[in-house]
């Protein structure tokens, strides 16, 4: 018994610790105002089955906006990077930064795409813009 | 007494897991967007400099840079209509005889007006509503990014959907103006990911080309294609080029050369309301919001030093030395 408590806690313990862990790495990567992005103009109606101008244009505005959150904003999402966007049906993709001036400044990542999975409420899905990783050398717009 | 000492251990660790996930949630400094260029394990060199921020704004050009950039500003009344026109329909229209005409610069022109107005023009309703939107989440950039968006709404107020380019026609109307002579355009495509020709050789000369120029919007046009879309291309590996450092000093050299940097000039325009980079500061010009927002003191430094080297080390062409010495 006396083993068994200090394993039991253990275990707990090590739970705490990884959910704490999560909700600290949840903290810095789940947007506080995602509920706004699904309202900007060019994000409301784009899906991954949108026209490749219609996302880039939608992924570029949610990066603008997170962005313009940031007391760096040449820091964050900066050229080079990538990120998850989840739009508004649920779809998503990864889009890589390839300017922070131009409408035209991020890109999908081809064979990124991830159908939308069914929404009980539909088109409830939360938009959100998590940060994946930088990749070296900027992307063709055209791709 | 092992057990003991491991529960503790462990307690000790969940306490201070729980304190930073308290911090990371709650503290209102660590917005998300603060962290991305470290959480995602971004290479950039720059961070936030505090310190700069009390600094003047003393690293601006030399005299003798800027009175060369005053003469080329003023030797380029067509780049300065397109920065202050109100009406930028009306600025395109007086561009079309010269367009007919062949004129590589009102080419080049006309398509930064049809960029610039783009975002208004494809949805006038919508931009409006977006506008309203932003203005209500009551962000850091909020009122900085409000003037941007007030700016290009004001000038561009009488484009409709029809006048909005796609971005294909928009390379479309580079090359138009590239073939014409506009070595802008010209360097654009390349930023585009549509280069005229797309070899080693090539890209080098063209670099060599818009450095020789001291074109301010050649040097604008190119800085996309120069940070980190050039990192491990074998053809610029002599050049200043590779990092969003280098991007930021072929601007800021832009600049230097006679490029509207102001607060309210196109530049610093699209890099807030198109990418949400905005200074709060509405005075600051783009060389002191770099120094200001985007790099530590040695940061900028460097920037000032791949700057020097691209304004000072680049011959001067004729007809500038002309103006200025004559």
């Amino acid at each position: 018994m006396k083993r068994l408590l200090p394993r039991k806690l253990r275990f707990w313990l090590w739970t705490a610790l990884f959910v704490g862990y999560s909700a600290a790495v949840a903290g810095v990567v789940v947007d506080t105002v995602g509920e706004n992005y699904r309202r900007l103009s060019d994000v409301a109606r784009t899906s991954t089955a949108s026209p490749l101008e219609h996302r880039q244009l939608g992924a570029a505005q949610a990066a603008a906006l997170y962005r313009a959150q940031s007391p760096t904003p040449f820091l964050a999402l900066p050229p080079g990077s990538t990120f998850r966007v989840v739009w508004p049906d649920g779809s998503t993709e990864l889009v890589r930064i390839v300017s922070q001036s131009s409408a035209h400044g991020a890109v999908p990542i081809d064979g990124s795409q991830i159908d939308a999975l069914p929404q009980p409420g539909g088109g409830q899905a939360e938009l959100q813009v998590v940060p994946v990783s930088a990749a070296p050398g900027g992307a063709s717009a055209l791709e | 007494m092992g057990p003991v000492v491991n529960v503790r251990v462990l307690i000790a660790i969940v306490v201070l897991g729980a304190g930073v996930a308290g911090l990371a949630t709650w503290w209102p400094s660590m917005s998300p967007a603060a962290v991305p260029g470290t959480a995602s394990g971004d290479t950039t060199d720059l961070a936030l400099s505090i310190a700069g921020r009390e600094r003047p704004a003393a690293d601006g050009p030399d005299p003798t840079v800027r009175s060369r950039a005053q003469a080329l500003a003023a030797a380029r009344p067509l780049h300065r209509e397109f920065e202050q026109a109100a009406d930028l329909f009306a600025f395109r229209q007086r561009l079309q005889p010269l367009i007919a005409a062949g004129d590589a610069d009102a080419r080049w022109l006309s398509s930064r007006v049809d960029e610039y107005c783009a975002g208004f023009a494809r949805d006038p309703a919508g931009f409006a509503r977006d506008s309203a939107l932003i203005s209500s989440l009551q962000l850091d950039a909020a009122r900085a990014l409000g003037a941007a968006r007030d700016r290009i709404g004001s000038r561009c107020g009488r484009f409709a959907p029809d006048d909005a380019p796609t971005f294909v026609q928009l390379v479309e109307q580079r090359k138009d103006a590239a073939e014409a002579g506009s070595l802008a355009a010209e360097a654009a495509l390349l930023a585009m990911g549509a280069p005229l020709r797309d070899d080693v050789n090539y890209r080098r000369d063209l670099v060599g080309r818009v450095q020789a120029s001291r074109d301010p919007d050649a040097f604008a046009a190119l800085s996309p294609a120069m940070g980190v879309a050039a990192s491990g291309d074998a053809a610029l590996v002599d050049t200043v080029s590779g990092t969003q450092s280098s991007e930021l000093a072929w601007q800021i050299a832009a600049c230097d050369l006679g490029l509207d940097c102001s607060a309210d000039g196109a530049l610093m325009t699209q890099y807030c309301a198109n990418g949400g980079v905005c200074a709060r500061d509405a005075r600051q010009d783009f060389s002191t919001f770099v120094r200001d927002a985007a790099v530590p003191p040695q940061g900028a430094e460097e920037i000032d030093r791949m700057k020097n080297a691209l304004v000072e080390d680049a011959p001067a062409p004729p007809q500038l030395l002309g103006m200025v010495t004559g």
